[in-house]
């Protein structure tokens, strides 16, 4: 018998034993518990949002044959079967799968199901890593088992390059212009991340300094006990309020601002209270690249949300026309809500990531759903977005009368524009406020826009929303 | 929320039982009036009950005015506030009756349990529709109660008052219901006319009951209002924000004052009217070329409105021989 013993970089959760059999390795998941594997599976189900993402970041779809229920990133994931832990097992096993993969939640609370999973010679194996580190090993882990160790390897590339990337940014920041921050994990609790969490790493990564450093992790989790009174205690440091929504945290920027006491906070007495979706900054995702820029945007936005680069492109195509009003206007970017968000959306419209034309993987898909969530787009709503086609001046004005609202405008006269086409007034209102320039009459809503004249307009709509 | 209604019940039926059953000689009469309304966590919507509360504690001065909120989510954020020192703190005192706000069926059996027995129950709601039913159920069932010695009945009269746009039955012309409720929205026609604008009512619906009422008022609205554009949407039911797109379209508006028609501005007002997401009512009205002035202001906020429900209150009143004073 061929002995291999594979050591899995980091020693966190996923240590890797030996192997008993031809292929066959030992592994201690995240439960502590021994499972013999035999890779690469070739049926999988994944009962959690992250080994789902990360099956799918790995390369795999047809391999995965079914989800967990509220799952709608990436895009193929809603069209994938659901199962979910409060079903019988005999669901699961007609569907023979080889590898069903959980969490330790999954495994405590569901021990008879797990059971049977394995009576019935399924594979099941428990992984939640909690550091980055774990994170790291944990996708290696997932390569092993799928048989794409060097997926993993691309996928760990990546995420440094957009670590690195991101720590460039946050280097020119003095030390002293830092930002102090309270990462809001459980609002009615009034629980934060425990030091060494994913979250944490975010926050860190992105240049924030987490005034609730003391904080002790509850029971092993990535949550950590705060209490109201601490947190006034830091009343006066507090920067910025950062919270994180999700099914644990169903918290409002309204509902910050009204807690009992906090108007003694610095951060909500300046209004600089910011939501950020769970899903990017708590999950062991690639993601959670995105999670960090977007908290970078919120704590630094003048570095974050710098489009020099934009204005310097002689014509600018429609996803850097999105990028570049999601940065200059400071929207959040728009994260996927759960499946039945998105499935009960009208026939028709455009759903998250469903654009043939747009790589969901890329920077530019964010952007663009972004403005495309927010309405900042005309006839966005087919399965084509057209990335590359150059911006147009309809297209800018209409953008911009989205987004902002506008106040009444100078009546203006323009004469190719047909009347009863909605463009009519949305350019006349850009027109006669001085947003942007008509000529003789003429607005030339078909023209091509460079990057310096589509930044100038918004500033411009900027500076005339303000005034009013 | 079904069987604890009905446990509810059952605990007040008990209750009743029990008083009556254990009580010796004549059984006290005092009046009060339970305003019964879904309720709010948010302080900020909060002033569209306290103006009801007011304007109704204000004519019935020496009657008891208790407040219900019939939702069990925001009944619950209240009491937890009890144990918030910050909270305690900054609005400890003044709001002190919504920290241990209960719904309308405790709040009617403490009131019976502290000897009132006469109770006019005035639902804070727009119009006859499932909540309004579900409130009207619950009385209804009470009034059920028949001790065998008529000197125990829990309660000497316990009525209902009927919502802003009135109810079914000959008793009050709902139409007339709907034409006082018209008059008191001149402001916000003002406003429109001012800005020179469309108004849009965005009202809550229902998906169970038919909503045409909303669609028979903006009728009322605009025979009344001739010089400015009225239309009427629901969230759900008829008719829908595709009807009034269809309707703002039809009369070529290019500016609309976006008003909820709802008794408090909360979620639905900041989220479905006049959030950020391109299916948001404000963003689908942009997107015709129609520029939006929202408006995130409930009816309650407005005091005539909130005279509305204290109008129905003394119908409610005068209708069951119950004398007020």
């Amino acid at each position: 018998m061929r002995t291999i013993h594979r050591t899995i970089g980091f020693l966190c959760l996923f240590l890797f034993l030996g192997v008993t059999a031809a292929g066959a390795v030992v592994i201690v998941d995240a439960g502590g518990k021994r499972v013999t594997v035999s890779p690469p599976y070739h049926r999988i189900i994944s009962l959690y949002g992250a080994h789902t993402e990360n099956l799918f970041s790995l390369g795999l779809n047809k391999e995965i044959i079914g989800v967990s229920r509220h799952e709608a990133y990436p895009p193929a994931a809603t069209r994938k079967p659901v199962f979910s832990y409060h079903e019988d097992a005999e669901r699961f096993i007609a569907a023979r799968p080889d590898l069903v993969l959980v969490r330790p939640m999954i495994t405590r609370g569901y021990p008879a199901l797990m059971r049977k999973l394995r009576a019935a010679g399924i594979t099941v194996v428990s992984l939640q890593p909690t550091s980055v580190d774990g994170m790291l090993t944990y996708w290696k882990t997932l390569g092993l088992l799928t048989g794409r160790g060097k997926a993993a390897a691309r996928m760990i590339a990546r995420f440094e390059a957009g670590i690195a990337r991101i720590k460039k940014m946050v280097a020119g920041i003095p030390k002293d212009k830092r930002k102090r921050v309270y990462f809001e994990a459980i609002h009615s609790r009034m629980k934060t991340f425990a030091p060494n969490a994913i979250a944490m790493f975010a926050l860190k990564t992105a240049g924030g300094i987490n005034v609730a450093a003391d904080a002790k992790a509850v029971r092993g989790t990535n949550i950590a006990e705060y209490g109201k009174e601490r947190i006034l205690s830091h009343a006066d440091e507090i920067d910025v309020f950062l919270a994180q929504r999700g099914a644990m945290n169903r918290v409002t920027r309204r509902k910050i601002l009204e807690e009992g006491g906090f108007k003694a906070i610095k951060a909500v007495r300046e209004g600089r209270i910011y939501i950020i979706d769970e899903k990017i900054i708590s999950r062991p995702t690639l993601r959670l690249v995105t999670g960090i820029y977007e908290i970078g945007r919120f704590l630094y936005p003048e570095t974050f949300n710098d489009v020099s680069n934009l204005r310097a492109k002689k014509l600018l195509t429609r996803a850097q026309f999105a990028e570049m009003i999601v940065k200059v206007t400071g929207i959040p970017i728009k994260t996927p809500s759960y499946r039945h968000d998105i499935l009960k959306r009208r026939k028709g419209s455009h759903c998250y990531g469903d654009y043939r034309d747009v790589d969901y993987t890329s920077e530019a898909s964010a952007y663009i759903e972004t403005a495309v969530a927010r309405g900042l787009f005309r006839n966005a709503g087919g399965r084509r977005f057209f990335p590359l086609k150059p911006i147009l001046r309809g297209d800018v004005a209409y953008g911009i009368f989205m987004k902002f609202d506008l106040p009444e405008a100078r009546p203006v006269k323009i004469s190719d524009i047909p009347e009863d086409d909605p463009l009519y007034p949305q350019a006349a209102a850009v027109a006669g406020l001085g947003i942007m320039k008509l000529n003789q009459g003429k607005f030339a809503p078909g023209r091509v826009v460079s990057g310096e004249a589509a930044y100038q307009a918004l500033k411009r709509a900027v500076a005339v929303t303000e005034r009013k | 929320m079904k069987k604890w209604s009905f446990i509810f019940f059952a605990a007040v039926v008990g209750l009743a039982v029990t008083t009556t059953g254990f009580a010796m000689g004549k059984l006290p009469d005092k009046k009060a009036i339970v305003l019964a309304d879904f309720g709010t966590t948010y302080l900020s919507a909060l002033k569209a009950i306290t103006t009801i509360q007011n304007e109704v504690k204000k004519d019935f001065p020496n009657i008891e005015v208790r407040m219900a909120f019939t939702s069990n989510i925001i009944r619950n954020i209240w009491h937890k506030r009890r144990q918030d020192a910050a909270f305690m703190k900054e609005h400890g005192k003044n709001l002190k009756e919504f920290l241990s706000i209960k719904g309308p069926l405790a709040t009617i059996a403490d009131l019976q349990d502290e000897g009132y027995r006469t109770i006019i129950v005035q639902p804070c709601h727009i119009y006859s529709g499932e909540e309004y039913a579900d409130l009207r159920s619950y009385v209804n069932g009470l009034n059920t109660i028949h001790t065998i010695k008529a000197k125990y009945m829990p309660f000497v009269k316990l009525a209902i008052g009927r919502p802003a746009l009135g109810t079914y039955g000959p008793a009050h012309d709902y139409h007339e219901d709907m034409e006082t409720a018209a008059k008191v929205l001149k402001d916000d026609v003002a406003l429109a006319g001012k800005e020179k604008a469309a108004l849009v009512y965005m009202g809550h619906g229902n998906e169970y009951y038919s909503t045409g009422i909303y669609a028979e008022f903006q009728q009322v609205l605009r025979k009344m209002y001739p010089g400015v554009k009225i239309f009427m949407g629901t969230v759900e039911g008829f008719p829908s924000l595709d009807d009034v797109l269809a309707g703002l379209k039809h009369a070529k508006i290019r500016k609309v004052v976006l008003k909820p028609f709802m008794v408090v501005a909360g979620d639905h007002a900041n989220n479905d009217m006049a959030g950020d997401d391109n299916d948001s009512w404000k963003n689908q009205i942009k997107k015709l070329g129609i520029r939006v002035v929202p408006i995130l202001h409930g009816l309650g906020e407005n005091r005539a409105w909130a005279r509305i429900y204290v109008r129905h209150i003394k119908d409610a009143a005068k209708d069951n021989g119950i004398e007020l004073k």
